[in-house]
Formats: structure tokens, C-alpha cells, sequence
């Protein structure tokens, strides 16, 4: 059955192929059989394959060797395999994605045709990329499959390509994740220099006799690379502003694909992360980062699908966590978990929006429970499962799992765990502040009925799974080669009361709207996660303090401070236009504006602070500088000797300008000149 | 393939190559500039598959597609972007383009 594998991506390439290549006319209800049949025929295929697994066919793993390249002694192999890991993540994918493209047949047939079909078109080859990955064997289909989910998702979520917004956020994500993917690539190349073979289990059967210096910078580099696909601390910002792109893609994006991939690659390589213990610190660091700073920055939003976006990034926060602990399993089983209720929110999220006049805004959804019930409580049970609420939801044992392994992993272990709670807890806050929103009444409950069967099936079958998906929750951690921890009473109990404060919490937060104002005004501190935020607050806002003291109106402030600062000894510069280094200001005291000579009997330094106060303190703060250091010292000739030789790299840097003429034949001569100089080296060193 | 044959193919090879930089140094229209790159790659193509007959290895002929390749792709590239600045600038002069400079 294993021989299937390779067949299992293909029909997604075939669809990909005939929606985008092929130059005849298709009819609107063609493309759209065309682009769902692509995608759901990948989950039937699989369907033989992953019963034949569950039989116990590949605990021990198969591989399906697709094309071999003898290059001499070395051999490229390009193959898939079998085992639980891709099991587990293979099924989630197909069936995910089969079940978002059956919702975006329906969602999208109001698109004029040729973007309709390009949108399947690329959809089934993300389809396709993404599944590449799952099943990759060796680094080589691996990184096709990865470089291919990065371009289609650069293309999907610059979708709408007259919206200049989406057309940028488009571009952010394929950038933001290039830089990781560079990283990804350097470190799978040094991996296999070092273990002299493109296939992964090759690569991990050398890893325990390879240098540790040699294995930290590889699974640094790798892990760096997995961290940006994932959207984790450092490379997170692509993924809130990919929300410009349609919701279906949103949900296949966030669900089973693209920031998946990370995952997925962090569990396929978890061996390489035992061994460079330093690296899985880090990556647990980062993780958990996420995941607390996620959910806070998800509880101030107030647009529904930037919430699930910041949502996302906080479970895969928690994914990450895991993975960096040593349990790729746990990792796993909450990966799938989270696939299916996630999507599920993401799908029910769109119905009640379109129900709701189109608009995205939280406050938009009021009263959706009455306009659109089905998605409505759809979506209810998906932000139970999302916020793990205690037994009944399929989320709680999966992130259970993930807390039990925080708990048990050591000395950080309890911190740790406390902090992954405080995220739970805040999960289950943003989820259930839409519910309470939604749920509420508003005043016009009229709305055009929308979503016919082809809605309705994916959301009832992934309600379905966000419910009892829980208990197959600890046979597929089983399964995937991992042991699930059992927490002590007391945190368990803890760990179930935090959703149901979280709850709790929501509830507040609904009833008291200008407490959550609050409460977004606090964390404006927070959200300096945007770095610029937290300059503004340190360092631009006392800059312009100071500035505007030093420039107020009538200038007796800036005089009085000159006055002050002479008292401490401190030459104020504005007076010093004759001092030796009075040429370094020549150029800005020779403009009328600068320093004007007293005339109307203001001193220097108030007609220098007046006009452009932020501007001037840069050069008040400079001549003090000069004043109080540099002049002290330089009558010296040996100081003025130095002065000259800093100087003459500005000279030097606007003469090397001057090589850049912009005229090809200069280049060529240029790059002649410095290959022939190389040459002479290497000729020069090499020679016996 | 005799050390003597090798040095003959050497100093063809890097005569083409001479020619061909030539060219791009000499010429001022990018059509011809672009001719001219061609033939100054056919010359390091030429001393690869000359130096793997010689050690009678592969990675010669190896290397030789990999230029091959190189070439094609810097063609179709190239000619694009001939017709865009022809179409934009007016001009196959390259010397003239040269907006941006330092």
C-alpha cells in the first residue's frame, strides 16, 4: 500500500496543471469541480494508505524511492515515506484541505471566472507543495515542496491583487519567510556535508557522531528557518497582516499548511534537536513566547480574523514549546487537533462575517447567532475546543498533553508551565470574547440566507473532529513514538480551572467594553512588540520633552538652560563660531537661519533653537559635545593630525562613489580586473 | 589527450574567452554585448570539457551543462530585458543608461 504514497499529491499538481496551463475557456462550474476534485481526490487516495498504516504496516517506517541520480560514488535519491509521522500529518493535511476547498467552491463561485480559477489553480498546487513536504524522504523534495508552499502562499495572500494592502502584505510574507528560508537551506547544506547523504534518515543516523560544534550552528540555522515558515517570536510579523488574502485561505494557511510546515519539519528532525540541546532551548524559549504573547496581543484585537491569526501564532507557540521539550509527539497530536478546529473557526468565522454585511470587525458579528445559527454555534464549538475547555472539547487533551509535558521536563519545567497556563487561560479569553459578542442580540436580524450544503459538510465534519477528536488524542501520541506525561492532581485541576477563568474573563470583558479599552491602552506596552512603539515611549517622546523645552516660544527656557549648563562648566556652542573646530560647523553656520549674528539682540542659541526645535537639539547636542570634549584638546597638533585622518574617509568614501558610473562596460572591466586578481592569488598560493 | 593537446585547447579556450570580453569592454550597444558574453562563455565551457578529458573525469562535461544552462537562462533573460530597456529608454546604448549610478 505504501507504493501508493507517491500518487497521493498528484492529482493537486494535474488540477494546478490544467486549471493554469491549459488554453481553453472553462466554464465557471468546470473550474470549480476541477479545483475541488484536485483536492479532495489527495484524501481519498490517502485513505487506503493511512488504514494500511493503522494495520501496523509502518511503525517501523517505508520508503518509497520515486527517482535515484547516480552521480558516481554519490547517489541523489528522491523518495517519500511512510511512517507514523507523515501518517499523522499527511491525513490531517489531505483531509483539511479537501474539506476548505470543498467550503471554497461555494465561497468564492462569485469571483469573476479568471480569478476563480486562479485561485484554485494555486490553491491545489499549495495543496500539492504542502504535501510534498509531509511525505519528503529526502532535504531535496523536501525543500521543493517548502520553497512551494512560500510561493503559493505569497500568491494567495496577494490574491486580491488590485488592493494595494494585499498586494504588500503578500510581499512581507514571501520576504519575511525567504530570510528564514536561506537559513533553512544554508543548515540543510552543512547537514549534508556533514553526513554525506540527501536522505533524512541517513542525516539523522549520522547525526550522533557528528562534531557539537558542528551540530549546534546546523540545527540553529534549521531551526531558525522552521521558526520563520511557523511564524514564530522573531520573523511573527507576516502572519497577522496575511489576512489581506480570502478566507479559505486563510484557513488552509493557518491550519494544515504553510505555518505547519515549521512544525512538522522541527518533529521530522527531532533527533538532530536532541543532540544540540542549547539550540532545543531556544527554540522552547521562542516557543513559549509565542504562545503567552500571542494570546495577549489576540485579547486586545478587535478584528475577528486578525484575532485567529494571533491565535494561531500562540498554538503554534505551544506546538513549538513541545517540540523544543523533547516531545515531538505531543507536538504532533496537537498539531492535528488544532488543524481541525482552527479551520473550523476560520470557515465559521467567514459564513457569520458574510452574514454580517461582509465586515470582518468583532463588533460586526453581533447578533450572528440569530442570523446564521449553524455557523454560529459551529463556531462556538471550535472556540471550546480552541480554548480547551475540561473534558468535553477535543483541545483540552491535546494541550493538556503539551502542559503535561512542560511540567515534567525538568527544572524550568514549573515556570515554564505556570507561564503556558497564563497563555491558556488568555486563549480561552480572546476565544470566547467573539462567542459572547456573537451571541448577543442586535437590533437587525435580517440577513440574506447564505451557504448551502457545500458550507454546511466541512463545518459539521471538523465540529465533529473538535469535539471528539480528543479521544484519539492519546492513541496518537502513542502512535507518533511518544509517551504522554500524567500531570499530578493538583496541576490538572489548576489546568482546567484556567479556561474556565479564561471564560470567565471573557465574560467581563464583554459586559464592561471600556474595561477592555483599559485594558488594550495597558498592553500598549505590550504590543511594543512592535518595536517602534517602545522607542516612541523611551526615546522619541523625551527627546521632543527635551526639545520643546530647549525651543519653547520666547526662548528665556533655552537661555536659562544655556545659563544653567554654563554654570556647570559646560561651553555653550552657540557662542563659539570662532573656535578652532568652528570649520567642522562651517557649512551650517554659513546659512542665514543657523547663526544669526545677534542682531535683533537674541542670543545665538535662541535663534538656533527656534525655528526647528527636534531638528536643533541634534546640533546643540553636538557642539556641547565638541565644545566640552573636543575642543579642550585640540589646539594639540597631533589631535588635528587625527581630526584630518577621520575626516579624509569622508573624502575617500565620496571618491569610491565616483567607481559607480552605471555604465556597463566600467562593471565588466571592474569585475575582469578582480577575477584576474583572484586568479593571480589562488596561482600565487597554490603554486609548488 | 596529450599535456600538449590540453595547452592548445587552454589557450583557445582562454582566447575566446579574451574576445569575448573584449567585445562587452569594446561594444556600446547591449545586443551586441549580450553576443559578445556568449562567445566569452564558450571559452571556459570549452577549457572545462578540454581539462575533464584530460584527467578523464566526468565533472568536466558535468560543469560544461551546468554553463550551458547558465547561458540559456542569461539569454532569455537578457533579450527581456533588451526589449524593456529599448522600450522604456529609447536607446540600446549602454553607456547612456545609467541611472543608477553611486
Amino acid at each position: 500500500m505504501a507504493s501508493l504514497l507517491p500518487f497521493v499529491p498528484v492529482p493537486a499538481l494535474i488540477g494546478f496543471v490544467v486549471l493554469s496551463l491549459l488554453p481553453v475557456t472553462l466554464s465557471r462550474t468546470v473550474v470549480i469541480a476541477i479545483g475541488v476534485g484536485a483536492a479532495v481526490l489527495p484524501a481519498i487516495l490517502f485513505a487506503p494508505v493511512a488504514l494500511s498504516c493503522l494495520d501496523g504496516a509502518c511503525v517501523a517506517g517505508a520508503v518509497v524511492p520515486i527517482l535515484s541520480i547516480d552521480a558516481g560514488v554519490f547517489v541523489a535519491q528522491i523518495a517519500m515515506s511512510l511512517d507514523p509521522l507523515s501518517m499523522v500529518t499527511g491525513g490531517t493535511v489531505a483531509l483539511v484541505a479537501a474539506l476548505v476547498l470543498i467550503y471554497s467552491g461555494a465561497y468564492m463561485a462569485s469571483e469573476p471566472l479568471p480569478d476563480l480559477r486562479r485561485f484554485f489553480a494555486v490553491m491545489n498546487l499549495f495543496l500539492a507543495g504542502m504535501l510534498a513536504v509531509v511525505f519528503a524522504a529526502d532535504v531535496i523534495l523536501l525543500f521543493l515542496g517548502w520553497e512551494t508552499i512560500g510561493l503559493c502562499s505569497f500568491m494567495l495572500i496577494a490574491f486580491y491583487t488590485k488592493l494595494p494592502k494585499a498586494v504588500s502584505a503578500g510581499r512581507k510574507a514571501l520576504i519575511t519567510t525567504r530570510i528564514a528560508d536561506s537559513m533553512l537551506l544554508a543548515g540543510l547544506m552543512m547537514l549534508f556535508l556533514s553526513a554525506g547523504t540527501t536522505r533524512l534518515d541517513g542525516m539523522l543516523a549520522a547525526v550522533p557522531a557528528m562534531d557539537p560544534w558542528r551540530l549546534a550552528p546546523i540545527a540553529g540555522l534549521i531551526a531558525l528557518g522552521a521558526l520563520g515558515k511557523s511564524a514564530q517570536f522573531p520573523f511573527h510579523t507576516w502572519l497577522p497582516s496575511a489576512m489581506a488574502g480570502p478566507t479559505p485561505v486563510s484557513a488552509l494557511l493557518h491550519s494544515a499548511t504553510m505555518v505547519a510546515a515549521g512544525v512538522i519539519l522541527l518533529a521530522r528532525l527531532a533527533p538532530l534537536f536532541a543532540a544540540a540541546p542549547e539550540i532545543s532551548a531556544m527554540v522552547a524559549m521562542l516557543g513559549i513566547l509565542t504562545a503567552a504573547g500571542g494570546a495577549l496581543i489576540a485579547v486586545i484585537q478587535t478584528d475577528i480574523k486578525k484575532l485567529l491569526a494571533f491565535s494561531t501564532m500562540s498554538q503554534i507557540g505551544f506546538m513549538v514549546l513541545a517540540l523544543g521539550l523533547g516531545a515531538p509527539a505531543v507536538a504532533l497530536a496537537h498539531f492535528a487537533i488544532h488543524a481541525a478546529f482552527k479551520s473550523l473557526l476560520f470557515l465559521s468565522a467567514g459564513v457569520m462575517s458574510h452574514a454580517s454585511g461582509g465586515s470582518t470587525a468583532i463588533e460586526a458579528l453581533r447578533g450572528a447567532r440569530y442570523r446564521q445559527p449553524w455557523a454560529f454555534w459551529s463556531f462556538a464549538i471550535g472556540a471550546a475546543s480552541l480554548a480547551g475547555l475540561p473534558v468535553i472539547t477535543a483541545g483540552w487533551y491535546s494541550k493538556e498533553a503539551v502542559l503535561a509535558a512542560v511540567w515534567s521536563s525538568g527544572p524550568w519545567g514549573v515556570p515554564l508551565w505556570l507561564l503556558a497556563a497564563a497563555a491558556a487561560m488568555l486563549t480561552a479569553a480572546y476565544a470566547f470574547r467573539v462567542v459572547f459578542v456573537a451571541g448577543s442580540q442586535s437590533a437587525d436580524l435580517a440577513a440574506p440566507p447564505w451557504g448551502g450544503a457545500a458550507v454546511m459538510v466541512p463545518l459539521v465534519v471538523l465540529t465533529a473532529v473538535a469535539v471528539i477528536g480528543g479521544l484519539s488524542v492519546g492513541t496518537l501520541i502513542g502512535f507518533a513514538g511518544g509517551t504522554e506525561d500524567h500531570l499530578p492532581l493538583l496541576p490538572t485541576l489548576l489546568g482546567a480551572a484556567a479556561p474556565l477563568l479564561g471564560v470567565v474573563l471573557a465574560r467581563q470583558l464583554v459586559r464592561h467594553p471600556r474595561e477592555l479599552e483599559r485594558v488594550a491602552h495597558r498592553l500598549r506596552h505590550v504590543r511594543a512588540f512592535r518595536i517602534e512603539i517602545l522607542y516612541y515611549y523611551y526615546f522619541v517622546r523625551r527627546f521632543r520633552h527635551l526639545a520643546t523645552v530647549l525651543g519653547n516660544a520666547d526662548g528665556t527656557e533655552a537661555v536659562a538652560q544655556a545659563a544653567a549648563l554654563r554654570r556647570e562648566g559646560v561651553d555653550v556652542p552657540g557662542l563659539m563660531a570662532d573656535d578652532p573646530l568652528g570649520r567642522t560647523f562651517g557649512k551650517e553656520a554659513a546659512q542665514p537661519d543657523f547663526i544669526s549674528r545677534a542682531t535683533d539682540g537674541q542670543t545665538p542659541v535662541v535663534r538656533l533653537v527656534a525655528g526647528d526645535p527636534v531638528g536643533r537639539v541634534l546640533i546643540i547636542v553636538a557642539r556641547v559635545f565638541v565644545g566640552s570634549f573636543v575642543a579642550r584638546f585640540s589646539p594639540d597638533r597631533i589631535d588635528r593630525a587625527w581630526m584630518g585622518f577621520a575626516g579624509g574617509f569622508g573624502h575617500a568614501w565620496a571618491q569610491a562613489r565616483r567607481m559607480q558610473t552605471g555604465r556597463v562596460r566600467d562593471h565588466s572591466l571592474w569585475i575582469a580586473l578582480g577575477c584576474a586578481a583572484l586568479l593571480l592569488y589562488a596561482w600565487g598560493t597554490s603554486w609548488r | 589527450m596529450t599535456g600538449s593537446d590540453l595547452i592548445g585547447m587552454m589557450i583557445l579556450a582562454a582566447g575566446l574567452f579574451a574576445i569575448g570580453l573584449f567585445g562587452v569592454l569594446a561594444r556600446r550597444g547591449i545586443l551586441f554585448q549580450l553576443v559578445a558574453l556568449e562567445v566569452a562563455l564558450s571559452g571556459p565551457a570549452l577549457a572545462f570539457v578540454a581539462a575533464g578529458a584530460y584527467h578523464a573525469d566526468p565533472q568536466g562535461q558535468g560543469m560544461f551543462i551546468l554553463v550551458l544552462t547558465l547561458a540559456a537562462a542569461e539569454v532569455a533573460v537578457g533579450l527581456a530585458l533588451f526589449l524593456r530597456i529599448r522600450r522604456t529608454s529609447g536607446t540600446d546604448d549602454s553607456d547612456i543608461i545609467s541611472g543608477m549610478k553611486g
